[in-house]
């Protein structure tokens, strides 16, 4: 797809933060390797009837009810707008009215619990009027983009850039298409999808310029470790070498981990209150434990970056008039934080240990599948422990009798702000390096802990031209689908589901795969719709298309089924048996394709989630 | 159309939105948007207090509160009413210089930019001792305000639905 547009845009939908980072192509100094990377500051609204540009744009959403605001406060300096407010004033506005406020809806993105295309946000609100898909929030956020950007760039409309997406490495492929979709829907046409912690490498590599070859290695294997405020995201990438030019390839990413800064500062908080109300029986009203909240944060922050710091005060203004008669005084003790932060979320940890298994309910639906266990130490060793196999085959020189761990660590997200949970990681990694006799990780310095994922898909549009490297990657799950082995009906037992590879894990972009002939001997009949179980694997890299297998053991996540219909419906008629072969597509965008495609004549049915149904069990 | 059939061309078009390029132009915002407050003094102090709490703080009678007690608030009111200062206004020092220094006052020097005390006899120039640098404002940002709201109002009163 050819991008006639002036400027190279990156954007990261995140799910508290949404950036979006700009390189002007005509000012790329292709000599120097540098490449010039912008942020838009995003108009939005700020208060009741103020816009103003501000560096960050929280994926907030409120809804208005009509009479709480002054008339004329939600509108756009390109539009008149009385019902949403997106941005800043929709996250100060929604703390105070929590059923018209829908925030972290990326999260619901890749929640295969939940219809993902039905208006269930804010969840659990009786408020009709306020509800709106995860897809369509999205929407929102990214059409709000388009027209801060199109006010201030009338000449170049953003539809007409080449803008690069970031999701989550973890996002399956229901959750990347429906991003794709909702961008479509934003006006966003030159589109490209990008896994966040390769576009944090990416920022890494344009912080470098040209000498970043010399701090990577033939045989170095990067752990990029993603804490956003709500979710952890791990990748393995491995520099590799082909005709004597390094090569970086994306190896591994890690599973959906709902764990992120957020958590960490209300768990601070929680502990606080439960204290206060313990010790001297106070109780907070709302407001209350949104400034403890906030002052937990900062808290965390003056502990975090001053060892000599035993405690930090912290002072609840009282909230009606009297501002320091109706005051609470307390404090967080650094006792509560190593307690709660270092011993809780990151704790020390054996290479061989694994975070505790999620709790099945009998409930469904029942909210976001929040990681069962805090540790993200835990889930890294899981995550790596899980890759062995392929971090072998990308790194031969390795001994094979111990552990493959990461000789380099580069850090994202807001919660590495904070030196010393950097420190914990690396003290983890490296007492796992030395166990096994190696060396421990060097850390690739960080140039942007908050703006990395938007300013490296900025950059890697320049490269997609021509220039600079890029880390090969392919799809990061192997997909299937499932079908029910034959076998004698007995009463009360199912017949047990089989597994067809339809897409290998590290399938690349801009291919498709042929499934066809002997092992499936699939048919359909006209004018029914057929629906497949869809599954899918982050571990299983050995599969190929073709191949079946038991559905066994916990690597399977089950997705959303896929359905499709061949031939019209004929009314009174039974349909005809058609033979079929499958295919699956990656496209250049990063999308998965899956299509049935009939023996006669060759004609193609794209095979669609089927988003009425749900799978038994949401993916993690 | 079939019910189902009916149902899946509805998915479809949410599942393959059409990219909907530039949507035809909306209305643009009304006049009366943007405008800056009629009160632009009350609306200062109303983001005092708003950030810092700086009219409950001086309206409180603070005599029977013990020293700790307001220390601990007013390091809330400071942080709060310091960064309303740092986003709205911009302040810089009228004279350079170290206080306590040595300094010479010009002849035609702005007396309302220069307070000059003390001994002063005759016509400038001067020569005399900083006691304060002085601040000039020289941004002040202030929000616009909705058309239809209160311009008197330094802060809401709030009330929580049940």
């Amino acid at each position: 797809m050819s991008a006639p547009g002036k400027y190279v845009v990156g954007i990261d939908l995140g799910t508290t933060n949404t950036a979006l980072s700009f390189v002007d192509a005509t000012r790329v100094d292709e000599v120097a390797e540098a490449i010039p990377v912008s942020e838009f500051p995003v108009p939005q609204v700020v208060a009741p009837g103020a816009v103003e540009d501000r560096p960050t744009f929280p994926s907030a959403v409120y809804v208005a009810a009509g009479s709480e605001l002054p008339p004329d406060s939600l509108h756009l300096p390109w539009r008149a707008e009385t019902k949403t407010a997106i941005g800043h004033f929709a996250r100060e506005q929604g703390a105070k009215v929590p059923t018209r406020y829908i925030h972290s809806s990326k999260s619901w993105l890749c929640h295969g619990g939940v219809s993902r295309q039905e208006a269930i946000l804010p969840w659990q609100s009786e408020e009709a009027d306020a509800k709106r898909s995860p897809a369509e929030v999205a929407t929102m956020i990214l059409a709000h983009l388009r027209e801060a950007w199109n006010h201030r760039f009338p000449a170049d409309h953003l539809g007409d850039q080449e803008i690069t997406l970031c999701v989550p490495a973890s996002f399956d492929a229901e959750a990347r298409n429906l991003t794709v979709e909702a961008a479509q829907r934003a006006g966003f046409v030159h589109l490209h999808l990008l896994e966040e912690p390769q576009a944090a490498l990416y920022s890494w590599i344009q912080s470098q310029g040209r000498n970043w070859r010399e701090k990577l290695r033939v045989g170095d294997l990067v752990l990029v470790i993603d804490v956003g405020g709500g979710t952890t995201d791990f990748s393995l990438i491995a520099v590799t070498e082909e005709d004597g030019v390094l090569q970086l390839r994306r190896v591994a990413v890690g599973e959906h981990i709902l764990l992120g800064g957020d958590n960490m500062d209300l768990a601070l908080a929680f502990d606080v209150r439960t204290r206060l109300e313990q010790e001297r029986g106070t109780t907070l009203d709302f407001f209350q434990m949104m400034a403890l909240t906030h002052h937990c944060r900062a808290a965390k922050e003056q502990l975090l970056g001053d060892d000599t710091l035993q405690s930090v005060p912290i002072t609840l203004l009282g909230t009606g008039s009297s501002v320091i008669g109706g005051s609470i005084r307390t404090e967080l003790p650094r006792e509560r934080l190593d307690a709660l932060l270092l011993d809780g979320f990151f704790p020390r940890c054996k290479f061989s240990d694994r975070p505790a298994r999620p709790k099945r309910s009998g409930f469904r639906g029942g909210g976001l599948p929040y990681a069962a266990d805090g540790a993200v130490t835990r889930h890294l060793a899981r995550f790596l422990g899980l890759h062995q196999d392929t971090a072998a085959e990308f790194l031969p020189g390795r001994a094979a009798d111990a552990p493959i761990l990461p000789t380099a660590i580069l850090f994202n997200g807001g919660v590495f702000h904070a030196e010393s949970l950097r420190q914990r990681i690396f003290d983890v990694v490296a007492s796992w390096c030395h166990e096994s006799g190696a060396a421990p990780p060097r850390v690739l310095p960080s140039p942007e802990l908050d703006l990395a994922v938007s300013r490296g898909a900025a950059y890697i549009g320049v490269t997609r031209r021509g220039r600079g490297v890029r880390i090969r990657g392919g799809s990061p799950r192997s997909y299937y689908v499932g079908f029910e082995a034959p076998m004698p009906a007995v009463p009360g037992v199912e017949p047990p589901v089989k597994l067809l590879c339809v897409t290998p894990y590290g399938m690349e972009e801009g291919t498709s795969r042929d499934i066809s002939g002997e092992p499936i001997d699939l048919c359909m009949w006209t004018g029914e719709p057929v629906e497949f179980r869809f599954f899918s694997s982050t571990s299983r890299r050995q599969d190929q298309p073709g191949a079946i297998l038991d559905l066994e053991g916990e690597e399977f996540v089950e997705h959303s089924p896929l359905e499709t219909t061949v031939g019209e419906e004929q009314p009174g008629q039974d349909g005809e048996a058609v033979e079929v072969d499958l295919r699956s597509t990656l496209t250049d965008i990063g999308v998965l394709n899956l299509d049935v495609v009939e023996r006669e004549g060759g004609a193609v049915h794209r095979l669609e989630f089927n988003v009425r149904h749900l799978p038994e069990a949401g993916g993690e | 159309m079939h019910p189902i059939q009916a149902l899946r061309a509805f998915f479809r078009v949410l599942f393959h939105g059409e990219p909907q390029g530039d949507a035809p132009a909306a209305p643009p915002p009304p006049d009366s948007a943007f405008k800056a407050s009629g009160e632009p003094a009350i609306q200062l102090l109303g983001l005092f207090q708003k950030e810092g709490r700086l009219i409950d703080f001086l309206r409180e009678n603070i005599a029977g509160f013990g020293d700790a007690e307001v220390g601990a608030a007013v390091r809330e009111i400071h942080a709060g009413c310091r960064k309303v200062l740092d986003e709205r206004l911009t302040l810089e020092p009228i004279v350079e210089g170290q206080e306590g220094a040595r300094i010479d006052v010009p002849a035609g020097f702005d007396p309302s930019a220069i307070s000059v005390s003390g001994n002063v006899t005759g016509d400038a120039p001067y020569a005399g001792t900083l006691r304060h640098c002085g601040w000039r404002v020289t941004r002040i940002d202030l929000p616009t305000v909705p058309a239809g709201a209160d311009a008197r109002v330094a802060a809401p009163a709030q009330v929580e639905i049940a």
